[in-house]
């Protein structure tokens, strides 16, 4: 064990490393492409940087993780934990996927700008910041910096009316909830008189919490209710997931809204643990309603792509009700949950930009009709993420829910688990329409190809594995999932006072 | 020795300007504006105005030209001229790269207390007397701990991590701008 001084330069970069190396990627790429900027083949020679990058930024992850390093009294913005390294560990796996999923998509849609590939790394640092920050300050730079560089990805395809609508409802919607964040940090730090979130929580203290700091957190809330999605923020999401490169929309609904959890639970288990029976009725109501509609809405989707981003509102709902439980238990299986979220949705919207033509809007199940026959394999993937996203046991999905439920039941409050129970059955009727789709109905003239190269088949066949072998053996993310959150021991303990 | 920096900087300086507002290249008019702000700056060191003199780069030559520029490029114009290309320019930018490199040298081995010592023994700067004849303000603008160091003690050590973010956030911002509104990517 070895002990850094994160308010030192060195000990910063130290503790930085997977995101410093990130950034040190993206200027490469930006650099190289400042001369190599207009072919296919260009495109794929940025593509294959970045992917180089993401690996570079694993090893100084996996370096960071096995030296156990520890700072040097509070972490000094930015959390030296394991709970980070997870997170980090996730987000890197949604961007290289999402970078070699691009590989042909732009090709295809000729979106030849290799800016695009800079982008997402950029991105994918502001995610990593936003899930590590310790300190509110860099909490809203992390989120600034990803959700900057997502409004740009999103408009990307500059010929398409959707995208660039899609870009401007996200950006205005976008700056909306930022501006409710930034006020919510502005009114926490007139309450406590800083922006580190430990000290928030030890100033906060036992007694009742100041008014100020209880508006501050309720915008908080909003502003990150936004960001992953939750009803009543969600609005944007169906528009604006229906009109960015499909790639995007999958880095979307992986990344942006795992940073945006795992960031809330920090904020919420560390700096507000004292305060706890004042979010959690919000956080359950956010849950409930985000639950309830999301799948209810998601049952008239005839377009696959609206049908996902209704879907993943719910699954926002799901991670939420994890987070409500306030326990490390329930931040354990948040991360689980999370995991098994992002391959599965990784996988699914892969698959989907293998369907379709022009940005994909018009992938419907009609569109996959008779799959099952022409590309069994393809099907048999699909199908496997539809029972992953549905909960069905063999797969990690089924893992991930049963973690969250056993959280809930840990509290004694058996009502959310109840309604996860019930929503999931009802989500049910229209994950399994496509597999039906897929098997049961002959294919019609107009059926696509679903050519995929080989990155993209090298995507699908481990994301879809991954869910498959941990979803029968999950043993190993399992312990990994809940050693990780241990640390956010500034929750409630497992069983709280909430039956009074 | 003061007195020969002071000229040099300020012949830079009406130079620079003069270049500014003769140029038919916008892009390049522009730069030579930055190049009289950076020498003011220098000015503003000489006179003890350190302050000033690094919000001067910041937001002077920094953000407030890089907009400038960033305004010019995208909107295209000065198509006609193109003033940087060819082996002088070549030349001249590895003369300036190599001065750079070795101010960045002589940066890396000035300590801290280095510094301290030149500003108490007078040596590096001018008397402060000479510039201002009232004594109460010369004592102000020789303390050796002012403003300046409280901010930059602050910034680059307590809010090190975010200040680094910002420039992040800010080449995002950047990149995305040039994607999302020039004509021809």
């Amino acid at each position: 064990m070895q002990t850094i001084d994160l308010a030192t330069a060195g000990g910063a970069t130290l503790a930085l490393l997977p995101e410093v190396v990130l950034t040190g990627a993206a200027l490469v790429v930006l650099l190289v492409l400042s001369w190599r900027h207009t072919t296919a083949e260009d495109s794929r020679l940025a593509g294959y940087l970045s992917l180089g990058g993401v690996g570079l930024s694993a090893v100084a992850l996996a370096y960071l993780w096995t030296a156990d390093l520890q700072p040097l009294g509070l972490a000094h913005m930015i959390a030296v934990d394991t709970f980070r390294y997870a997170a980090v560990a996730i987000i890197l796996i949604a961007t290289a996927a999402t970078i070699l999923l691009s590989l042909q998509y732009v090709e295809r849609e000729r979106l030849l700008a290799p800016e695009y590939y800079c982008l997402i790394l950029l991105a994918a640092t502001g995610m990593m910041y936003l899930a590590g920050a310790t300190d509110l300050i860099v909490s809203f730079l992390g989120l600034e910096v990803m959700s900057v560089a997502v409004y740009v990805l999103v408009g990307f395809n500059r010929g398409s009316v959707f995208s660039a609508e899609a870009a401007l409802k996200y950006f205005l919607i976008g700056a909306f909830a930022s501006a409710f964040l930034l006020y919510g940090i502005a009114l926490i730090y007139g309450a406590t008189g800083t922006t580190n979130i430990m000290e928030i929580g030890a100033r906060l203290g036992q007694g009742n919490i100041p008014v100020l700091g209880a508006l501050g957190l309720g915008l908080l809330l909003i502003g990150f209710g936004f960001k992953v999605a939750a009803v009543p923020f969600h609005m944007w999401a169906p528009d604006v997931y229906d009109g960015a490169p499909t790639p995007i929309t999958g880095f979307m609904a992986t990344g942006v809204k795992a940073a945006g959890v795992i960031a809330l639970t920090r904020i919420l288990f560390d700096g507000f643990s004292h305060s706890i029976d004042l979010w959690q009725p919000v956080v359950a109501a956010l849950a409930i309603a985000s639950m309830v509609l999301g799948n209810l809405v998601a049952l008239s989707q005839r377009s696959l792509k609206r049908m996902l981003a209704y879907s993943s509102i719910a699954h926002a709902g799901y991670l939420l009700t994890a987070i409500w439980t306030g326990s490390s238990l329930g931040a354990g299986a948040t991360l689980l949950y999370i995991l098994a979220y992002v391959l599965t949705t990784l996988a699914t919207f892969g698959i989907l930009a293998a369907l379709g033509r022009g940005g994909e809007r018009d992938v419907t199940l009609d569109t996959i009709a008779g799959l099952g026959a022409r590309r069994p394999w393809l099907a048999f993937a699909l199908s496997a993420c539809m029972l992953s996203l549905l909960g069905f046991p063999g797969t990690l999905g089924f893992i991930g829910k049963w973690t969250i439920l056993m959280a809930i039941v840990n509290q004694a409050h058996a009502a959310l688990g109840i309604i996860l129970v019930l929503t999931s059955l009802v989500s049910a009727g229209y994950y399994l329409p496509v597999i039906m789709s897929m098997y049961m109905k002959p294919a019609s003239a107009t059926s696509p190809e679903g050519k995929m190269s080989g990155a993209g088949i090298a995507v699908i066949v481990v994301t879809v594995g991954l869910l498959l072998v941990f979803g029968f053996w999950p043993g190993p993310v399992l312990g990994i999932a809940t050693n990780s959150a241990r640390v956010l021991s500034g929750a409630v303990p497992s069983v709280n006072a909430l039956v009074r | 020795m003061t007195a020969a920096v002071f000229y040099l900087l300020g012949a830079s300086a009406i130079a620079s300007a003069l270049l500014c507002i003769t140029r038919k290249n916008p892009v390049s008019s522009a730069l030579w504006l930055v190049s009289t702000m950076f020498a003011l700056a220098g000015i503003y060191v000489l006179l003890h105005a350190q302050f000033i003199a690094v919000f001067q780069v910041l937001v002077y030559a920094g953000a407030v030209m890089v907009l400038f520029l960033f305004v010019i490029m995208l909107l295209n114009l000065g198509r006609e001229a193109s003033d940087v290309r060819g082996k002088p320019a070549w030349a001249l930018a590895a003369a300036v790269m190599v001065i750079l490199g070795a101010q960045f040298f002589a940066v890396w081995h000035y300590t801290p207390a280095q510094m301290a010592s030149e500003q108490h023994s007078g040596a590096a700067v001018a008397d402060p007397l000479a510039f201002f004849p009232n004594n109460a303000l010369a004592a102000e603008a020789a303390r050796p701990d002012d403003a300046f160091g409280a901010l930059s003690a602050s910034l680059f050590q307590n809010y090190l991590v975010p200040f680094e973010i910002t420039s992040v956030l800010l080449l995002v911002a950047a990149i995305g701008a040039v994607v999302l509104a020039k004509r021809r990517i």
